[in-house]
């Protein structure tokens, strides 16, 4: 814990993991490397709550998982996007722009 | 929401498979991680390492997950309820007394309480039924009751009264029915117009009859008949049939002019309705008491107004009558009680009784759960202190008095079920339709309801208060050696006084009705009804006219063949069987009687009999002589009277040689006999005043009932009687052929009824009582084990320990049983349409039954009291 890293609010994790299943099917581990990478390491997903998150989701319908074959061959759960779940970051991630948005706008008058 | 359960059951169900996969899951997460860490450079160990660190506490995370599945609520109530089949495992007895007692008190009640909604909760099929009502005759001087009316009487009411819509009213009239389908005896009367307006009933097809100018050959035949004997067919309408006998229409071929809806039955099981109109026959007023009579009240009019109005109209014509009517009253009562009778009234009384022992039980399991609440105090403290939340504790109670309660209602509802089935093979035949009674999930519900909700609010509440108790206060409790709160005790005490009452009460009751019972069964019939075959044989009017030789002939014959067969004693023949209903009341007068001139208006029952059947019945002649083969047809009329008429009419006068005298020609005539009381009207009814003629004297009635004594099972001759019977005439027709011992079997069959159920009920209440007591001095013994360890230290003695004990129970008693014997007292009047020839208050059964009671309830109260006495001072000074 060299780094100061950012909490993630449970929303937040969420939608950061449907957003990158978005590109794909994938399974957990990789879900947590593409999320630190693509945040450039600021955003720190303490990997272990990656999975409550995917149960919750998939149990909501926004995902579903399946088991299949990963790159070196073992059997590993696979969760791809649901219809209704690219519907909902759709509408989810309009909420947070436009939240962010407005959080921006304040930050900068203030 | 529903999905949502759905998936969340699914969970449940593929728990360990979900599991599985989350193990295998979260380890190819955690070795992904570990071979990156290796590939930057780390030894496998520290990798291993770092990729756990990373991840955070697998556990942790799995618990998580878990709880997301949203399955921990349904895996917590599944250890609840484990935990509570643990706990009544083991204490069987508690579980087993709960569960037992809860059944019994609802499968009872609902058994029950089905059978009073099929019986006569349930309305009569006629229109605004509440508006009819029962009119009969009463005169207390003579000790008449339930008499029928006098034709000119019904119409000064007519005239007079302004409390009815109509007054109809009807007599007997049984008919042969022949060119049918098939030739067939049928229960028939003659009505006046108006009965069915009356009634409000009307056909379903074609007309009613016309008050006006009636047609004498119009019939209206019931629905059963139409079935029956017309296959239901359109064109009865119109059709002329033969009826062989029309004793008041000259006609003997009469024409259907109506068929009655299906559920009409009044008179019961009456097929053929005749018309007849009531005509005053001049200053005639001595006309016979032959009128069967209904009114329907006018809108508004109660039974007491209308009740009011006829006392009045019949104290007016006492005085303008005296000769006539001087005593006699006419009673009002509802077409319903006049129905069902004993039927409806021991019904809502045996609900009574079932609702007592449901109540008993239920006081029953809320003690047993008050005392188990509370014995379990300090488990609950000890569970709070560990860190249980109190919603899981209370949780915990209310899945065990569910789990109780809901034993209890499977058990009861078997008990209903079997219950019912029993009630129904065992029941009277004379309870309408009790044959068709179904479980009533409203009683059902009821009961259920009533067990639940004892159960749970008994053993929750003090667990809610044990929960919000101080915990440092509970579990010191074990420390103290004061006794336990008297609050909680004090309730208790309260309930088993309750019990002791009501099981008081609903014993009383029912030695009341055994006693009733016992007494019936002592009755002398003044006959002996064992080994008698009976035999009707219903001859056609037509081809036996009033007045023929031939009636006498054939009845003769047939007597002669069937004492002719093998294995006959005697035979003997009466118009109308004893139990077989109510015969012809005729008026007479006593000549030369001044002292009753003034009763001119005496009836009696009138019944053609063979000489031979006071003998064959064995009911003795108490003087003067019985009829012979020499009083015919043209020797003088001669009578033999019974001694209720001697006792009526003829007290402190010698009867045999008297004259009576009449309007009729059939009372006209000498008194040579006086014969033992029959009971005809049914065990339970005073024997009414009754003349006898020879048959060959009265050719009153086309009917004879045959009655043969045998020697082997009578039974055994039915089909030789019958075979015998048949062949003295194609047209006459055969029925009846039973034994006489049913008819009987079957008119104490209501009280045999009551016996048995009350017996069993108030069985069952002393049974529950003394459980209660007896669980209640247990209980009290257990609590101040230390108590009495300490008296018993310091000197105590057994007996003294005893009295302490005992007293206490003694005291429960005492005042259960000072309430059960006031609450008897006031609800003795309701007992009394119960009873027979035992009075409501009768000391000797309050007395035995009292005792009975206080027996039990000791003994319930003495072992437990006995264990105390063997307490261990060392032993329980050391307890907990």
């Amino acid at each position: 814990m060299r780094k100061q890293k950012t909490d993630l609010l449970q929303g937040t994790l969420d939608l950061l993991v449907m957003k990158t299943l978005e590109s794909g099917p994938t399974h957990g581990w990789d879900i947590a490397q593409r999320i630190q990478q693509v945040s450039r390491n600021v955003l720190s997903v303490n990997q272990g709550s990656l999975y409550p998150s995917l149960h919750r989701l998939e149990l909501k319908g926004w995902i579903a998982a399946e088991w299949g074959a990963s790159e070196n061959n073992r059997r590993a759960k696979f969760y791809r996007l649901t219809s209704t779940g690219r519907k909902e970051l759709s509408a989810q991630t309009e909420t947070w722009e436009r939240v962010a948005g407005a959080i921006h706008l304040i930050l900068q008058k203030v | 929401m529903l999905s949502k359960i759905a998936r969340q059951l699914y969970s449940l169900i593929h728990k360990s498979k979900l599991e599985r996969e989350l193990d295998d899951e979260l380890r190819f997460h955690l070795e992904l991680e570990t071979a990156r860490n290796i590939r930057r450079g780390f030894s496998p160990e520290e990798a291993a390492r770092l990729a756990h660190v990373s991840f955070g506490g697998t556990e942790k995370v799995k618990e998580q997950c878990r709880e997301v599945r949203g399955t921990r609520r349904f895996e917590e109530l599944w250890q609840d309820i484990r935990y509570g089949v643990r706990m009544f495992l083991k204490s069987p007895v508690f579980t087993l007394t709960a569960v037992i007692t809860l059944a019994l008190g609802i499968g009872a009640n609902t058994a029950i309480f089905s059978v009073v909604q099929a019986v006569p909760i349930r309305p009569l099929p006629y229109h605004d039924a509440e508006r009819i009502v029962w009119l009969s005759n009463r005169n207390e001087t003579l000790g008449v009751k339930d008499a029928f009316l006098n034709p000119a009487d019904i119409l000064d009411f007519r005239e007079q009264s302004r409390s009815f819509e109509y007054i109809a009213a009807w007599g007997t009239l049984p008919l042969n029915l022949y060119g049918a389908h098939t030739p067939e005896r049928v229960e028939g009367v003659f009505v006046t117009p108006n009965f069915f307006r009356a009634l409000g009933v009307q056909p379903v097809l074609g007309r009613d009859f016309s008050t006006e100018n009636e047609s004498d050959s119009s019939v209206i035949i019931s629905y059963g008949l139409w079935q029956r004997q017309f296959g239901g067919e359109v064109n009865v309408i119109g059709r002329k049939f033969d009826v062989g006998l029309m004793a008041n229409a000259p006609d003997a071929h009469p024409v259907v002019v109506g068929v009655l809806p299906p559920g009409a039955d009044f008179p019961q099981r009456t097929d053929l309705f005749t018309v007849s109109e009531i005509y005053r026959s001049g200053t005639d007023r001595g006309g016979s008491h032959n009128w069967r009579t209904i009114g329907r009240l006018k809108l508004g009019v109660t039974i007491d107004q209308a009740q009011a109005e006829i006392s009045t109209l019949t104290r007016v014509q006492a005085q303008q009558y005296p000769d006539t009517n001087k005593g006699w009253d006419v009673e009002v009562v509802p077409f319903r009680q006049h129905l069902f009778g004993g039927a409806e009234i021991a019904l809502p009384l045996l609900f009574g009784a079932v609702a007592f022992v449901l109540v008993i039980a239920c006081a029953n399991v809320a003690n047993l759960q008050l005392g188990r609440a509370f014995s379990r105090r300090k488990e609950f403290a000890l569970r709070l202190a560990l860190g249980a939340g109190r919603w899981r504790v209370v949780r915990q109670l209310l899945i065990e008095s569910l789990l109780l309660s809901l034993s209890g209602c499977a058990v009861g509802l078997l008990i209903a079920i079997g219950g019912l089935s029993v009630l129904r093979v065992v029941g009277p035949g004379s309870v309408p339709r009790l044959k068709t009674a179904a479980l009533n999930p409203l009683a059902l519900g009821f009961a259920v309801g009533l067990g639940l909700s004892s159960a749970v609010i008994f053993g929750l509440v003090p667990a809610l208060h044990a929960s919000h108790s101080e915990l440092n206060v509970t579990l010191k409790d074990s420390h103290s050696l004061g006794t336990t709160p008297s609050r909680s005790n004090r309730f208790r005490q309260a309930l088993v006084v309750g019990q002791i009452s009501l099981a008081l009460v609903l014993l009383t009751g029912a030695g009341l009705v055994i006693k009733s019972f016992w007494r019936l069964q002592t009755v002398n019939p003044g006959f002996k009804s064992s080994q008698i075959l009976t035999a009707g044989l219903s001859l056609s009017f037509a081809d036996y006219p009033n007045g023929s030789p031939q009636r006498t002939l054939i009845f003769r014959e047939a007597i002669e063949r069937l004492s002719a067969l093998p294995g006959v004693t005697s035979v003997a023949a009466i118009s109308h069987l004893p139990f077989g209903g109510r015969t012809m009341q005729l008026p007479f007068n006593i000549k030369g009687q001044s002292r009753l001139s003034k009763l001119n208006e005496a009836v009696a029952d009138y019944r053609v009999v063979t000489p031979s059947f006071f003998e064959t019945m064995g009911t003795s002649l108490k003087k003067g002589r019985n009829f012979d083969e020499h009083d015919k047809q043209r020797t003088p009329q001669v009578f033999i009277v019974n001694e209720a008429f001697v006792r009526t009419y003829l007290s402190g006068v010698e009867p045999v040689g008297a004259q009576l005298d009449g309007d009729s020609n059939l009372v006209k005539g000498e008194i040579v006999g006086v014969v033992e009381d029959v009971k005809h009207n049914g065990m339970e009814v005073a024997a009414s005043p009754t003349f006898y003629v020879s048959y060959q004297q009265s050719s009153t009635f086309p009917i004879m009932n045959f009655l043969v004594r045998t020697q082997t099972d009578p039974a055994s001759l039915s089909v030789a009687v019958q075979r015998e019977l048949q062949a003295l005439d194609a047209r006459g027709i055969v029925f009846n052929v039973r034994p006489l011992n049913d008819f009987i079997a079957d008119s104490v069959a209501p009280r045999r009824f009551n016996f048995w159920l009350f017996g069993a009920f108030a069985g069952l209440a002393v049974l529950l009582a003394a459980g209660g007591i007896y669980g209640t001095i247990s209980y009290a013994v257990a609590q101040r084990t230390r108590e009495i360890g300490i008296r018993v230290a310091l000197g105590a003695q057994g007996s003294d320990v005893l009295k302490l004990v005992v007293g206490e129970g003694i005291k429960m008693i005492a005042a259960g049983m000072l309430i059960g014997f006031l609450a008897s007292l006031a609800l003795a009047g309701w007992m009394k349409t119960l009873l027979f020839a035992v009075s409501a208050t009768d000391p000797a059964t309050y007395i035995s039954i009292g005792l009975l009671l206080s027996l039990v309830a000791l003994t319930a109260c003495w072992l437990p009291a006995r264990r105390a006495t063997k307490v261990d001072p060392l032993i329980s000074l050391r307890y907990e």
